[in-house]
């Protein structure tokens, strides 16, 4: 296991649930530095179109963190739809592709996929 | 046809990368089967009754003859020498083992092919008209928009974990041949007054056990929207959708719950904040795969002549059934029945794909194409090279001429396959085949469809043919609900149940029944659906029911 890179979360950043409805989310929310976003499970993708929702269309710009029972190939996807990291047994990891090595997929076509923040395959082909 | 560039290349080989990594974890117990079976979904393989199954994409449904070569050698080397062309274009193997699905998929990257998103709760493979680009009835060549909705799926990190699977289907002709009514989203390609390509987007079709036609959500989506609208479509699914009852999780329960103008709104609420900026170059990149379909008519060849052929009335028929209208007058489209009297639909040995890769490279141009109703297509074909292309066909035993006839009979694998299946398709569809195709050597039966579905999951799309087979389970024995009046065109329909249930044995008798009713009623060339709608399903409960 690779060795957790922030042990110092902060116990009292707001945590939304993945299933939290649109109209529930309070405005005030979206001053905090830090949010997290629950997955209720791995297979639940609720959590993903969230964070889009907050990035997107509300502007968040604080730090998203993402808890639950998450598979760590499911780290490029969190990455790219917003996700800053993942907390795992209490303690924040980097969001990357894989849990212990560089991303196997560097980019897809419409998102770039790791934290090498490679751009997207079709904003390479046009540049 | 798309051919890839590095980019692509790249992407598929990193895939399967992963998917080796997944796969080496799975076998060293690493990953429990719970936490795999959505990562393996997600690349194609399933586990069926007996074994592994994998379902290999063919995008949009088109392949080269080179890429039919890899999938016979596969078919060999890891299988048992055949695959199995499906509904939604792609193609099954039946019985590979996991250790070697790493090599699989490596062998298909080699070939510019993949499994990505062929199962699993994500965007499936993007279907459309097997006679896209060269239908002489076309108006808007539907490859390009699927290439660029390949891509836009493929690894879309939003929609990877949705409450339930998605498909979409897109044609360009005034003619449904793929169903778009029967799908999660479907597109119809039209022209504007000036001329540039817009859509018509239908929402929330679908089979299974509660069948909807598609509803018409907007018209008229420029291609600078297009994605961003699907992407607000999307979105609403994956926040609003119903994640805890599998049989309620699709989006035509949520569009039934929130009703068509509030999911309306919604959409265009998610589409009004969507994220422009991904989609910077969007319009480019349809632009750079619009120029991989740029019309190739590269020899002319002379028109067929009779005088030129010798007489046979064999050939005479399969020109009639098996070939279509192409664009250029002297070219037709060549569908190639996978449906043999007594033969399983769809299926293909090794030896047979290899016969008709032959034939794509030599007459096609290189190309061919997988149909919804599991057939294979070679879309350019000179037409005074038919009578070469009907022999070989003849020789590899895939000169059937009943394209569109009753005994093209659509069939999920069933029991013989399926975990889900209640009763079994194949045998059925085998014999139904043969009884239907002795009736065809009489009469042609165009017209009329037979589709048949081995449980209420509805895989051989029953509920949309002329006369389609349910298979259910009863007190513990197969039985067979015969439902009538579906249609998949433009004019989609669900069917209506007919009656009680026959076992078996007694359906044969039944189907031919129906067949009887159908013709003693029908005025001219009217379908099997147009003379149920007309008449009603009494007189086909009588016939069949009185001599039951």
């Amino acid at each position: 296991m690779q060795a957790p890179e922030r042990p110092d979360v902060d116990a009292d950043a707001p945590v939304l649930p993945g299933e939290t409805a649109l109209a529930d989310i309070d405005s005030a929310l979206l001053s905090a530095d830090t949010l997290t976003i629950h997955f209720a499970s791995f297979s639940d993708g609720r959590g993903l179109s969230l964070a889009v929702y907050l990035r997107q269309t509300l502007g968040f710009t604080g730090r998203l963190l993402a808890s639950g029972q998450l598979l760590p190939d499911q780290h490029r996807e969190l990455f790219a739809v917003g996700f800053d990291a993942v907390l795992h047994d209490g303690h924040e990891r980097k969001v990357s592709g894989r849990e212990s090595t560089d991303p196997i997929i560097s980019c897809t076509y419409i998102h770039p996929a790791g934290p090498s923040k490679a751009p997207s395959v079709w904003r390479q082909r046009h540049r | 046809m798309y051919r890839y560039d590095t980019f692509d290349q790249q992407l598929v080989e990193q895939r399967c990368a992963e998917f080796r990594d997944q796969v080496a974890r799975r076998l060293r117990g690493e990953l429990t089967e719970e936490e795999f079976k959505p990562l393996r979904l997600k690349n194609g393989l399933y586990l069926q009754l007996h074994a592994y199954m994998l379902r290999v994409a063919v995008p949009y449904g088109v392949l080269s003859a080179n890429q039919l070569h890899k999938l016979a050698d596969i078919a060999d080397k890891y299988d048992r020498g055949y695959g199995h062309f499906t509904t939604r274009q792609n193609i099954q193997f039946n019985w590979p083992q996991l250790v070697d699905m790493p090599d699989i998929l490596d062998e298909l990257a080699s070939v510019q092919m993949h499994a990505i998103q062929t199962s699993g709760n994500c965007i499936r493979n993007v279907t459309t008209d097997p006679f896209a680009g060269v239908a002489a009835d076309e108006v808007v060549d539907p490859r390009p928009v699927c290439e660029w909705l390949r891509q836009w799926s493929t690894l879309m990190p939003e929609f990877s974990w949705l409450p339930r699977k998605f498909k979409i289907a897109v044609t360009g002709s005034t003619i449904d041949r793929v169903a778009i009514k029967l799908h999660d989203i479907g597109i119809q390609l039209k022209t504007d007054d000036n001329g540039a390509t817009v859509a018509d987007i239908w929402v929330g079709g679908g089979q299974g056990r509660t069948p909807r036609i598609a509803q018409l959500l907007k018209s008229g989506v420029n291609t600078t929207d297009l994605l961003p609208y699907l992407d607000a479509i999307m979105r609403v699914y994956n926040l609003h959708g119903n994640r805890k009852k599998k049989y309620m999780a699709r989006i035509k329960i949520l569009l039934a719950d929130l009703g068509l103008a509030e999911f309306s709104r919604q959409v265009q609420q998610a589409f009004e904040h969507a994220d422009r900026e991904i989609y910077d170059h969007a319009v480019d990149e349809l632009r750079r795969i619009e120029s991989h379909f740029a019309v190739t008519d590269a020899t002319v060849a002379l028109p067929m002549t009779r005088s030129a052929q010798p007489a046979d009335s064999a050939f005479d028929q399969w020109v009639h059934n098996n070939t279509f209208a192409h664009r250029s007058a002297d070219r037709a489209i060549v569908v190639i029945s996978l449906k043999p009297a007594g033969g399983i639909p769809g299926d293909a040995t090794s030896a047979q794909m290899r016969s008709v890769a032959e034939l794509a490279a030599n007459y096609s141009q290189d190309e061919l194409r997988v149909t919804h109703r599991q057939n294979l297509v070679l879309p350019h074909v000179a037409r005074a090279d038919l009578y070469a292309v009907w022999q070989k066909l003849v020789a590899a035993n895939l000169a059937s001429a009943n394209v569109d006839q009753a005994s093209d009979i659509i069939s999920c694998p069933g029991m013989d396959y399926c975990s889900l299946a209640k009763a079994r398709s194949i045998p059925l569809a085998k014999t139904l085949s043969s009884q239907l195709s002795k009736r065809e050597a009489g009469q042609p039966l165009s017209g009329i469809s037979v589709n048949i579905s081995g449980c209420i999951n509805a895989c051989g799309h029953h509920h949309v043919a002329a006369i389609g087979v349910l298979g259910l389970e009863k007190q513990g024995s197969e039985s067979y609900q015969i439902t009538l009046g579906g249609r998949n065109d433009m004019q989609a329909a669900v069917c209506k149940v007919l009656g009680p249930g026959f076992s078996a044995e007694q359906l044969p008798q039944a189907i031919d029944n129906l067949v009887d009713t159908w013709q003693t009623h029908r005025n001219d060339d009217e379908s099997f659906a147009d003379t149920f709608e007309r008449i009603g399903k009494e007189p086909f409960k009588e016939r069949v029911y009185a001599s039951a």
